[in-house]
């Protein structure tokens, strides 16, 4: 019986599963092999909180060893001689199964300190009593095992008392005559029943986690995380009916379904959410809850088939509210953080998608740069004209023109570097490096355009794809084979996201760049004059979604900076508050996410806060003028000019 | 209520002469004049209230049919493009006979345009329209509303607005901030695509007179110079001569 209740409820989700979009997740099985192997049986990203990590790992290595135990209960139960053919025989199992039994009684007692006496923030919203009901059960499975088998002890029916110390100490308790008898078949009775009635209850719980989470880890993406996947558009050939993204449950794909069923309600993605840290409604938790919410409620529905999927009713703003989806930066640190990798970034991109393309319902103020991206080609709706303005102070910067040679590396030097006056020092910083150290460079200039990650990270697929198809054209027909970009977004469109276009180059950030002609010995800083206490600011498009960690903090220390580190860096950096397009979008809700970042690169005591993207030092900067400080915000590059060259800037 | 919006596709960037003293149209990327998304956002938002349709009407090069595209896309029923080499050039008064001539194939209860146009900006157009058709018209309005007698209207004025009460049809421009225009969306991008768009020739709409004004000649303004000399009492012959004499003048 409890099996069929098992299935009834299982089965459902299948059913839902199945009637998803299927996603293309199958490329290189040898990586996806690995990551089962590091973050399911290693257990790798719950390691990553220390007590909740070693209270997790017991009681999941537990329930592995104690699978086979389930089956001999069961033989056991029907005959109290009957047990497992071989491992009921042997010593070893008798110790792996007193030691781990004993090792999940250790684990709840973990895990019910947690969540009593520490009772952590990233709980907030999550279902408590669920997850009490679940500990208690998984107590009462081990405990009933653990004195089932120490009544075998004293029935002397137990192949290995001496493998089974915990067990063995235990027996004492029974006197072996004729109510030890009785109590050793209640004891097995109620550990299979115990068993059965977690079974039965898994499917509708958050401990569906229990068999969705491997399948989900397998499944997560093999790219970069500043990787998007493309959703093809094309005007001449697509009914007015094309799926724009995701408005209802049924758009959502088998990997994002299968990420709703996944979440444990841990709460650790929501702990480092920018926004949620600074007041906003989103927390990748609630999302994600919220979204399954509804395709739980909805699945009699999605099931039904066409007829049911007229009746569905949009995801934005029944499931989640609009602002909920606008208020993501894309950092990505709760993808990062997630134990079962749920990409809630992909979600709720796609959930722009539809918003932007379909409904037209994005806040006002981000109006103006997309218009700007239409008819200029960038944000800033500035001529393309204009893109060479910041060439003027700099001697022979060439410009790439139809027809000519391709340079050895091609400067994209991105709209935030060509237009932003702020951004433009970094560009000459970046221009007069290279050009000390003999590299044959050249820029697009007019014929540059926006990346399109910004009107991407906003839901903008088509505008993207637009401008991306016209950049690959460009570089394709230059011969361009290498190029070196300042902001890490056009970085990581360049390098993750054109090859889906066409559009294969080596891509390196300036700093790599930097980092390699320092190490080269063909730009020689003399550290000798000093930069001073300088903290780098971690771009979330740099660092966590693209693994770049050193280089910018190698091209300090040559600079002769003394380094003082935040304390939330590297992969668990904290976004300066410009990524997902949310450069364009005002800020009311909360704190501001730029002030909390800059106060925290403050409180180190550095002199200097060194970015190494265009719009980090916007965010960063306009946070140290709103607070009238004394620190100073600047570009690696640019520092490492002023212990370089002669005239750093002029 | 059936609109009428007149939309004119505009040349992105600063609007260049060709030898002829002509902007030069073909080939430049234009847009739908901003100034017309305001006209157009009103007309959509009175349909969208009261009922009727929204036709969009343009006179242009071929490229015009750009601007009526995205009018469309913002949701406009249909189009009417007249498109004529030998409307190449046309000043303000051809331009209104066209459009009058095109709005008069259709039924309508009013004419919506802008203010004045980003590129040639005469602002004569619309009244110009509205007198060849014969009918009312009023300028500058921010809000426009039915009434029993036709349209309760308010007409922006230097100290505030004036309310109008004006039968229909009546041709009316809509002020630049009166309206937030809608982004169109993709679907609606894609939707334009199917909606029908007319282009009626100079026969079909019965304009035989297009010729316009000569122009001789085009000039840049010279930047003014900084403030003169203003010379006063008694010695001003003197310092007058003076400063001819320094000029060379005399
Ligand atoms: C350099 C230059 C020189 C010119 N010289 C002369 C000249 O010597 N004599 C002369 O009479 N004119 C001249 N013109 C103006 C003429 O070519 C006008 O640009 C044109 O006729 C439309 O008038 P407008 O743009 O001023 O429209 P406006 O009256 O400013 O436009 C108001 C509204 O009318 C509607 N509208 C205007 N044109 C169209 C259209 N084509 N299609 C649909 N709706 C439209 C739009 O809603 C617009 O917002 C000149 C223009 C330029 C740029
Ligand atoms: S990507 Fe960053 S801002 Fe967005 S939900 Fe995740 S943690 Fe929050
Ligand atoms: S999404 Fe992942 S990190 Fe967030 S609560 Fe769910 S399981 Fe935990």
């Amino acid at each position: 019986m409890a099996v069929t209740l098992f299935w009834r409820h299982a089965r459902a989700r299948l059913e839902v599963l199945r009637a998803a979009r299927p996603s293309s997740r199958s490329d290189r099985p040898g990586a996806r092999a690995r990551r089962e192997l590091s973050h399911v049986l290693g257990q790798r990203k719950l390691f990553q909180k220390a007590a909740p990590g070693v209270m997790h790992a017991f009681i999941f290595w537990g329930f592995l060893v104690l699978l086979p135990t389930i089956v001999e209960a069961m033989l056991a139960a029907i005959d109290r001689r009957w047990t497992l053919p071989y491992l009921g025989h042997v010593a070893w199992f008798a110790f792996l199964q007193d030691l781990f039994a004993t090792l999940v009684v250790v684990g709840v007692a973990i895990g019910f300190a947690i969540r009593k006496i520490q009772r952590p923030d990233r709980f907030r919203g999550s279902h408590m009593e669920e997850a009490d009901r679940i500990l208690l059960t998984i107590l009462g499975i081990v405990t009933t095992l653990l004195l089932w088998n120490a009544s075998r002890i004293a029935l002397g029916i137990a192949g290995h008392p001496a493998g089974a110390p915990i067990a063995d100490a235990l027996s004492a308790l029974f006197g072996g005559g004729r109510g030890t008898q009785v109590a050793e078949r209640v004891l097995v009775w109620s550990h299979l029943l115990l068993v059965l009635g977690f079974l039965t209850y898994l499917p509708r719980s958050k401990h569906l986690h229990i068999i969705t989470a491997a399948p989900n880890v397998y499944l997560a993406t093999n790219h970069p995380r500043g990787y998007l996947e493309p959703l093809r558009i094309d005007l001449e050939t697509t009914d007015a009916d094309v799926r724009l993204g995701a408005s209802v449950a049924t758009d959502l794909s088998r990997k994002q379904v299968l990420d709703l069923f996944s979440c444990t309600e841990c709460g650790r993605c929501q702990e480092v959410c920018p926004a949620w840290n600074t007041g906003k409604a989103l927390s990748p938790k609630l999302l994600i809850m919220d979204l399954r919410d509804q395709v739980a409620k909805e699945a009699p529905l999605i099931t039904a088939g066409a007829a049911g999927i007229v009746e569905l009713q949009p995801l934005v703003p029944n499931a989640v509210a609009d602002q909920v989806v606008w208020d993501c930066v894309t950092c990505g640190a709760c993808v990062r953080e997630c134990p079962v990798d749920i990409e809630h970034i992909d979600t709720i991109i796609d959930l722009r998608r539809n918003l932007v393309m379909a409904e037209s319902r994005f806040p006002r103020e981000a109006e103006a740069r997309l218009r700007g991206v239409e008819t200029y080609e960038n944000p800033w709706g500035q001529p393309a004209s204009a893109r060479t303005d910041w060439t003027a102070s700099v001697e022979d910067i060439r410009v790439l023109q139809p027809g000519d040679p391709p340079p050895e590396v091609l400067f994209w030097v991105g709209c935030a570097g060509a237009f932003d006056e702020r951004a433009q020092k970094t560009t000459r910083s970046i221009a007069r490096l290279l050009a000390a150290a003999g590299i044959d460079f050249a820029i697009l200039g007019p014929r540059e355009r926006c990346t399109g990650d910004p009107a991407r990270r906003m839901g903008h697929e088509y505008l993207f794809q637009m401008l991306a198809e016209a950049n690959v054209e460009t570089l394709n027909g230059a011969g361009v084979t290498k190029v070196v970009a300042s902001c890490a977004h056009c970085f990581n469109t360049l390098a993750n996201e054109y090859p889906d276009y066409g559009g294969t180059y080596e891509v390196v950030h300036h700093t790599e760049l930097l980092s390699a002609l320092v190490a080269e010995g063909r730009l020689r800083p003399d550290p000798a004059g000093g930069r001073g206490s300088v903290t780098y600011h971690d771009a979330c498009y740099l660092g966590r979604h693209n693994g770049r960690y050193d280089a910018p903090r190698d091209v300090l220390r040559a600079a002769g900076a003394a380094a003082v580190e935040m304390p939330r860096r590297r992969e668990r950096s904290f976004c300066c508050g410009a990524g997902g397009a949310r450069m364009w979008m005002e800020e009311t809700e909360g704190t501001r996410i730029n002030d909390t970042r800059f106060a925290e690169a403050e409180a180190t005591g550095a002199e200097t806060v060194a970015t190494a993207c265009p719009y980090c030092f916007v965010m960063l900067d306009d946070a140290a003028k709103a607070k009238g400080s004394a620190v100073r915000v600047a570009d690696v590059a640019t520092l490492l000019a002023e212990s370089t060259l002669a005239e750093p800037d002029g | 209520m059936n609109v009428v919006v007149c939309a004119k596709l505009v040349p992105t960037g600063t609007p260049t002469l060709g030898p002829d003293h002509l902007v030069v149209r073909s080939g430049v990327d234009g847009t739908l004049d901003p100034g017309d998304e305001y006209g157009l956002e009103l007309a959509l938002q009175l349909t969208e209230q009261h009922g009727g349709d929204v036709t969009v009407v343009s006179m242009g090069p071929d490229e015009a049919g750009q601007a009526l595209q995205r009018a469309l896309a913002m949701g406009a029923s249909r189009g009417v493009l007249v498109s004529d080499p030998s409307l190449r050039g046309a000043d303000a008064l051809v331009t209104a006979r066209v459009l009058a001539a095109a709005i008069a194939t259709t039924a309508f209860d009013l004419v919506v345009a802008g203010v004045e146009s980003t590129d040639g900006y005469t602002g004569t157009v619309p009244v110009t329209v509205a007198e060849l058709l014969g009918i009312a018209s009023v300028t500058a309005v921010r809000r426009l509303e039915p009434s029993d007698t036709g349209a309760r209207i308010e007409r922006m004025t230097e100290r505030g607005y004036d309310v109008y009460e004006c039968p229909l049809p009546a041709v009316v421009t809509v002020t630049a901030g009166a309206v937030e225009p809608r982004y169109p969306s993709l679907k609606g991008i894609m939707q334009a695509k199917q909606k029908p768009v007319d282009r009626p020739s100079l026969q079909d709409l019965g304009v035989s007179d297009t010729t316009v004004t000569q122009i001789v000649t085009a000039v840049t303004d010279t930047p003014t110079k900084a403030g003169g000399e203003i010379v006063q009492g008694d010695e001003a012959v003197g310092r007058i001569a003076d400063l001819l004499a320094e000029a060379k003048a005399i």
